[in-house]
């Protein structure tokens, strides 16, 4: 159970509402950096599901400490001390018995991401022409594998395949597109 | 460059990484080659960039209007009640847009806040006076003008007035007060109170910053301790230091044989008035220096809606009924797979003896119960459902659902209500609301006894949502609430009314269940296998659920 002054802290920070003017002030720096936020946070937790809970809350962290950041400062830098924070926090409460790196290729990865942090935007707009090259069949196969709720298995029994073909295929598509991806930054 | 060895074995790694199937010595050997290298950490990263990619750009291929999502998320996030999912939404297109849904949010908010009763209505204000919460009480009367304090109350700078009991007060600079009944003070804001007349107990050791107490001729200060202040109306002031340090300063004349300034140590005690302060011996019985938990038997009379305890065979009459029943159970399908067992399920951490009873099921099972008081979800209210599950050594790659589910019967569809429970077989956990499903992988242990918790938010006029959290076997369960749960069905409309439970069991595991629990609080419903810290035996009220 968390100290009293951590809940207090929390229960502070989860209270206080930032003003009309700080917020609009914070969207602005959001709208730029949320991405690169969230690609940070898939670095360090590669769980799509847990990805995106550590993201949410991190955005509204960063957005109740908005008062706190000094506009001169690093505004990405400052997001992803907080996600780093967060993310730790995560992996201590709530996977604890999921398989996870030490702490020392976390705070690795952590750095080194933070650091490589702009080069993520330009991958996912050379993944999205990527993805249109690719034979209608494997389109389909990577929107069912990505959509919400669709399991391997389930993919699996509706064709009548094993489990492993898929993921075998799935990651056959995922290299394919990785070479397409370099391929189009190199150009 | 990368070897081309190397790159498809991280194409191998990273691929079960993301599938969520990486083993053990797969997640030793990734970490060793990214260790090893700043270019297999860079190929990592570009691989994870593509997979999450993937994921929005599969958002598009929905056609679900980012607008429209984020914009519902957003709220929700404002919403505090609600945790919830942040769809990866175009945030640059729609800025100007959010802007006015979170104007939107805090006029809500205002509404809100105006509606609570003796509430500041503005918000600006709120973030100023609003400097502590109530956090636990025990037996609490509070003065008229304090009548709508509960725990979980945000008091405003301003007068205080217990008349009976023991509340204690989280201070936003991180103090923690404990006042007891008859007192009477004035709030002066995060780390500072005045004690006009009353007995109080001030632990300063985890706060961020020094919190002062004063009185009508001194300030007692202190910024790592634990002390107690009496006052009596006739002025005379007794300070006690059980930990840590006090300093004490007299705001007008000193009295005789006092300093203006001084300091008191822990195990010390001083008793002063005007006229003369001196030293008396530490008394620690005289305060009340904790609140703990309220007893599982107090939770279960004020918080437990329902219980199954699985005692007994539930194919013979059985004597004594757990609460909250209307009759006992229908078994419409699988009464000759049904086996009742002596001995009930437990887990390994944090949990008191197991309960006698349990129910094992070999084959497919349907089962029905009637609430005695129906949930509902026309109103604002919140619900727990708790229970133990355990598949058995084999069964874990055998197709099966398990599956409670809650529904009208007065309605005949099958679909609507709400319903829990896990595959075995594919190894994931699901929650349906409303005919809307949504599942997630999970890692089920076979043979081992996993605790399903899900948390039932209905709305009266806001929409309704369920959560699913699945603790592994060993895996404790705190006090609080958890933040992070583990699914979430999308918000619906449901406005049900829910009489009926049900089991079903498909497929061909072999699956134990076991004290079902259905309650308002998270306590009640968890109570049995919340692990905490021993309860100190003195100077130690108890809370109220």
């Amino acid at each position: 159970m968390s100290s009293i002054a951590e809940q207090t802290r929390t229960r502070r920070n989860e209270s206080a509402v930032p003003s009309a003017e700080s917020t609009q002030a914070f969207l602005e720096y959001f709208a730029e950096y949320n991405e690169r936020i969230l690609s940070y946070i898939f670095s360090l937790l590669p769980n799509e599901q847990d990805a995106r809970d550590v993201f949410q809350r991190v955005s509204l962290v960063l957005w109740r400490k908005f008062d706190g950041f000094d506009r001169d400062g690093d505004f990405l830098a400052w997001a992803c001390g907080v996600a780093y924070y967060e993310v730790r926090n995560f992996l201590r409460v709530a996977a604890r018995n999921r398989l996870r790196f030490t702490d020392q290729l976390m705070e690795t990865l952590a750095d080194e991401r933070a650091e490589r942090g702009h080069e993520a935007d330009r991958r996912i707009t050379a993944l999205r022409e990527c993805v249109k090259q690719l034979p209608e069949s494997e389109r389909k196969l990577l929107l069912e594998a990505y959509a919400e709720g669709q399991s391997i298995r389930q993919m699996a029994e509706r064709r009548g395949k094993a489990p492993q073909t898929l993921y075998n295929r799935l990651n056959l598509i995922r290299r394919k597109l990785f070479h397409s991806i370099e391929r189009a930054l190199a150009d | 460059m990368l070897p081309e060895k190397l790159r498809d074995e991280l194409f191998e790694l990273l691929g079960a990484l993301v599938d969520d199937r990486l083993t053990r010595s797969q997640s030793e050997r990734l970490e060793e080659i990214l260790l090893s290298s700043a270019e297999a950490r860079q190929f990592y990263f570009d691989y994870l960039d593509m997979h999450s990619g993937l994921h929005r750009w599969q958002m598009e291929e929905d056609e679900v209007e980012p607008l429209d999502a984020f914009r519902g998320e957003l709220e929700k996030i404002v919403d505090q009640r609600r945790p919830s999912r942040l769809s990866w939404a175009k945030a640059a297109r729609y800025g100007a847009m959010v802007l006015l849904v979170v104007t939107l949010a805090f006029a809500a908010r205002w509404l809100l806040v105006a509606g609570g009763g003796g509430q500041s209505t503005d918000n600006a204000k709120i973030a100023e006076e609003r400097v502590t919460t109530v956090y636990r009480t025990q037996g609490c009367v509070w003065s008229a003008e304090q009548s709508e304090w509960r725990v979980g109350w945000r008091p405003t700078a301003g007068p205080i007035s217990l008349e009976q009991g023991v509340a204690e007060l989280a201070f936003d600079g991180g103090a923690r007060l404990l006042l007891e009944g008859p007192t009477r003070g004035t709030i002066l804001g995060r780390n500072r109170i005045a004690l006009v007349w009353g007995r109080l107990v001030a632990d300063t050791r985890h706060a961020s910053q020094p919190f002062t107490v004063v009185t009508p001729n001194a300030r007692l200060t202190s910024r790592d301790g634990e002390f107690g202040v009496e006052l009596t109306p006739d002025g005379a002031c007794q300070l006690h230091v059980f930990d840590g340090e006090v300093h004490r300063e007299f705001t007008g004349a000193a009295p005789s044989s006092a300093s203006s300034l001084s300091s008191i140590r822990s195990g010390k005690a001083q008793l002063w008035d005007d006229r003369v302060a001196r030293a008396i011996p530490l008394a620690a019985a005289r305060f009340v220096r904790r609140i703990a938990p309220p007893s599982s038997a107090e939770i279960d009379r004020r918080c437990l809606l329902a219980r199954e305890s699985f005692a007994g065979s539930l194919l013979e009459d059985r004597a004594e009924l757990d609460t909250g029943w209307l009759g006992d159970w229908s078994v419409e399908l699988g009464r000759d797979s049904l086996a009742s067992l002596d001995d009930g399920l437990y887990r390994t951490v944090g949990s008191t003896s197991a309960t006698s009873g349990a129910l094992r099921a070999e084959g497919p099972l349907r089962m029905h119960r009637r609430l005695s008081t129906p949930i509902s979800f026309q109103q604002d209210d919140l619900y727990y459902f708790a229970c133990l599950v355990q598949v058995g050594e084999g069964s874990a790659e055998k197709e099966g659902q398990i599956r409670w589910t809650l529904t009208d019967s007065r309605k005949r569809n099958a679909k609507g209500g709400v319903a829990i429970g896990l595959a075995a077989g594919e190894q994931v956990i699901h929650a349906r609301l409303d005919g809307r499903s949504v599942s997630r992988a999970f890692s089920l242990k076979a043979g081992e006894t996993h605790l399903l918790v899900a948390k039932l938010v209905g709305g009266a006029q806001a929409q309704d949502q369920v959560f699913l959290r699945v603790f592994q076997p060993s895996e404790p369960v705190l006090p609080e609430e958890p933040r992070y749960w583990s699914l979430a069905t999308e918000s619906a409309r449901c406005d049900g009314e829910f009489d009926t439970v049900s089991l079903q069991i498909d497929g061909t595991s072999s699956v134990t269940v076991d004290e079902f629990r259905l309650a308002t609080t998270w306590q009640g419903a968890v109570g049995p296998w919340i692990q905490g810290a021993a309860v100190p035996p003195e100077f130690t009220a108890r809370a109220d659920p």
